[in-house]
């Protein structure tokens, strides 16, 4: 049950799709392969030592606060460090047309 | 009409709220939705922009009951008939009017497009006038598209399904969210005056590549150099990708609202500064992908950092691959659901499906009887991307039957 499923399998996500008993956040987390504990102690870490209930209570007020977003959150500062790397911007410009993909790709 | 001895849907939360209405408004089924914020010690039921929408619902609809409980946490919603703007209900000259209130928090998108998905539909043509002191037409911290993105990144995608006649979004006038990101003072207006019995299946598999990006930078009662700046920065990081990059720049003065004080009950106020910007990426098969930020309400951020981090945002929707972006998909995934009873197809990045507003889009379309998504990976392509097969329903225009 541990070991590491690869991510992103698309009959996982059919499987988990309209499987009401788990959450869609969490269908999403474990389709991308994110480990679900690890998940939640990074983002409540500093409640940890307050005990189960406490923790419980924390959550339902988040999934409360929830609301629809179009455009979801993102952290700038890691998209600036992801599409500063030469590497990734290589990757990204097969994407655009006014790439020639033989002969630009070195430059 | 659905007959009326089904029972309502069940279903609870305030998840895909404004989705699920629409699901409801559109297959004419009635749904009753409970526990709506009902653990939430301080604000438990019905948000205000939820009941606002409710509003908007009774106002385009013909013979719509809606009952709330004492406390706000359980919905029941009867629909009716999508009328549109026809004479004689509740429209004034064809134009509904539909008024926000001061404490608004969600950005006018938030509204608009629902009730887009509502209008091809609709019995008569859809002419809503959104005004009021709560119309934020940019983009909001709770996480609202501008109205530019709407525009030119979402209603051209109706063209798609065949519906493209008539449709204009009119802005009248600009504003950013207000004091505490509370409401705004803008104007705006959509005219939609396609109306088709069913939208054309889709079958949406080629990406191709981005040619262009076009944009709208908003300055409303700030300095216009905004502008500039925010555009000069995101093109820095642009050009290398797109040198056909466009940003058109738009200044207005910061909208006046009625704020009756103790002395002056006639008083007026300034509100909603601010700027931001919007861009859009077109591939060269049509695809759109949107990007927008605006200035946080507080003030403090600089029109670089918001021109940069808009830049980023594009490309990594860019990024996710596909023929739509996530802010785009929950439209053409409802448009298709109501297409005729055939399998149209969409492929999609694999990040963009993996997003809990889709995932919940997808159980509740099978609540409302729509049959379930097929998914299947992409064959040839190199970011994994992923086609997902919907079966319309067939149910289309119930006002149309009858013409």
């Amino acid at each position: 049950l541990h070991r590491k499923r690869p991510k992103f399998r698309v009959t996982d996500l059919t499987r988990m799709m309209y499987d009401e008993s788990i959450t869609p956040a969490e269908v999403v987390r474990k389709w991308r392969g994110e480990n679900s504990a690890l998940e939640s102690n990074g983002s409540e870490g500093e409640h940890r030592e307050d005990g189960d209930d406490f923790f419980k209570k924390t959550d339902g007020e988040k999934d409360d606060q929830w609301d629809y977003r179009a455009i979801p959150e993102f952290d700038y500062e890691e998209l600036e460090n992801k599409f500063g790397n030469n590497d990734m911007i290589e990757s990204l410009r097969r994407r655009f047309a006014s790439t020639k993909l033989s002969s630009r790709n070195n430059e | 009409m659905a007959t009326p001895s089904q029972p309502p849907i069940r279903l609870t939360t305030h998840r895909n709220f404004v989705y699920r209405l629409v699901l409801a408004t559109l297959t004419g089924r009635s749904v009753h939705i409970s526990q709506i914020r009902s653990s939430s010690p301080s604000n438990p039921g019905l948000a205000p922009h939820e009941i606002s929408f409710l509003r908007l619902l009774e106002a385009v609809t013909n013979g719509s009951q809606m009952e709330i409980s004492y406390t706000g946490t359980i919905l029941v919603y009867k629909p009716g008939l999508i009328t549109g703007s026809a004479a004689g209900l509740g429209a004034s000259g064809g134009v509904v009017k539909h008024e926000l209130p001061s404490g608004c928090t969600r950005g006018v998108s938030y509204f608009l497009l629902p009730l887009c998905l509502l209008a091809p539909f609709s019995k008569a043509p859809m002419n809503v006038l959104f005004t009021g002191p709560g119309v934020i037409t940019s983009a909001t911290p709770t996480g609202d598209m501008s109205v530019d993105s709407a525009r030119t990144a979402v209603l051209p995608l109706y063209s798609q399904f065949g519906i493209f006649n008539n449709i204009e979004l009119r802005i009248l006038r600009r504003s950013n969210p207000g004091h505490n990101g509370k409401g705004g003072g803008g104007e705006v207006q959509l005219t939609f005056g396609h109306q088709v019995r069913l939208p054309k299946t889709l079958h949406l598999m080629n990406s191709g590549r981005i040619k262009k990006v076009r944009g709208v930078a908003y300055s409303t009662g700030v300095s216009a150099s905004n502008n500039a700046r925010m555009i000069e920065t995101a093109r820095g990081i642009l050009n290398p990708f797109v040198p056909d990059t466009y940003v058109f720049s738009d200044v207005s003065s910061a909208p006046l609202v009625r704020a009756p004080g103790e002395k002056i009950p006639s008083g007026k106020q300034r509100t909603g500064l601010g700027f931001g910007l919007s861009l859009v990426a077109e591939s060269s098969t049509g695809c759109l992908f949107s990007a927008d930020v605006a200035s946080p309400p507080a003030g403090g951020q600089p029109p670089e950092d918001v021109g940069k981090h808009c830049a980023y945002q594009l490309l990594e929707t860019i990024s996710k691959g596909g023929c739509a972006s996530s802010a785009a998909a929950p439209t053409m995934f409802t448009l298709m659901a109501m297409g005729s009873e055939d399998v149209g197809r969409l492929q999609l990045g694999r990040e963009v499906v993996a997003d809990e507003n889709i995932i919940q889009l997808a159980r509740d379309l099978t609540k409302f009887g729509a049959a379930g998504w097929g998914i299947r990976d992409a064959g040839d392509n190199l970011d994994g991307d992923v086609i997902v097969s919907v079966v319309g329903r067939g149910i289309g225009n119930v006002g149309r039957k009858v013409a």
